[in-house]
């Protein structure tokens, strides 16, 4: 298992909102509890990385995603989008992704056969292992989906109108303040090209493209 | 583990340690070829919305699924079936 110093420069150069939220403190002269939170993540917490994107996503958020605005984050998913999906809101929006080869995408409520709800339904137990037993499977579904469809490593058409986007998604854990990689896995991601919307996302270890 | 159909070109997902080189090195290669062949095929006859392109189609997916099967079970693979495409 690697183990990386945690050090602010290297986190600052890949992760701009923390300059951002440095700035937002000088300007009115007291840390905010996010940023005090950006010190000193609790110990145990789990954060994603992508090499491809250059961006980092933390289940328990290192800052506040209320307070700060950056495409390359997802907020979380609204719970009352996931009633309503629940409620059987089949066309209902979930999430929107840039694609880098189908150009926006669409996470739909859906069926058994796609979207949230399929990916729920026969993935969530996937998503929870890979991410450590955090406590937002779909929320680190989502951020995972949204990085390799904007930053794959690798297309593939398939029959029937698909396409299969991948990307490496590093998994590190904060432990006496520094941060060790625990694993690296390679989501598969199939959107319908003709109906622009993620089918499945689940969190292979190599990817099944 | 569970044998279905995942959009994919596999039916399975591995999301484990793969050093060993996962499922399809501990299976027969005609019938890892097969199970590749049957994920394509689902993949060009099964559509998200609509389901299968036709009943003969429904009907030839399904057939090779339950052989599917009995092949892995003849290979003594522990593993579930799950057929929520039907």
């Amino acid at each position: 298992m690697k183990t990386r110093k945690l050090l602010a420069i290297s986190h600052n150069a890949r992760l701009p909102i923390w300059a951002s939220l440095i700035c937002m403190t000088l300007s009115v002269g007291a840390p905010s509890p996010a940023l005090a939170e950006s010190k000193d993540p609790a110990e145990g917490t789990i954060v994603f990385y992508s090499e491809a994107s250059g961006t980092w996503h933390s289940g328990s958020p290192i800052v506040g995603r209320n307070s700060v605005v950056d495409s390359n984050r997802q907020n979380r998913l609204n719970p009352l989008v996931i009633g309503l999906c629940n409620a059987g809101a089949v066309e209902l929006n979930v999430a929107s992704f840039a694609s880098s080869a189908d150009g926006v995408v669409s996470l739909k409520c859906g069926t058994v056969s796609d979207g949230y709800i399929h990916i729920r339904n026969r993935h969530q137990s996937s998503w929870e292992i890979q991410n450590l037993g955090g406590l937002f499977w779909d929320d680190d579904m989502v951020w995972a989906t949204s990085r390799a469809l904007i930053a794959p490593v690798s297309v593939v058409n398939r029959p029937g109108s698909k396409r299969c986007y991948t990307t490496p998604i590093q998994v590190f854990r904060h432990v006496n303040g520094a941060i060790q990689l625990v694993k690296t896995f390679n989501p598969t991601v199939l959107v319908s090209t003709n109906n622009k919307i993620v089918i499945t996302s689940i969190p292979t270890t190599k990817s099944s493209c | 583990m569970e044998f279905t159909f995942n959009w994919t070109t596999w039916p399975f997902v591995e999301i484990g340690d793969l050093e060993d080189g996962g499922l399809r090195s501990r299976l027969d290669p005609e019938l890892v070829t097969d199970l590749e062949a049957w994920s394509l095929f689902m993949l060009e006859n099964f559509d998200e919305r609509t389901g299968f392109s036709s009943e003969q189609a429904e009907l030839i997916a399904n057939d090779q699924y339950q052989d599917l099967a009995r092949r892995l079970r003849a290979e003594n693979l522990a593993f579930d079936t799950c057929v929520w495409w039907g």
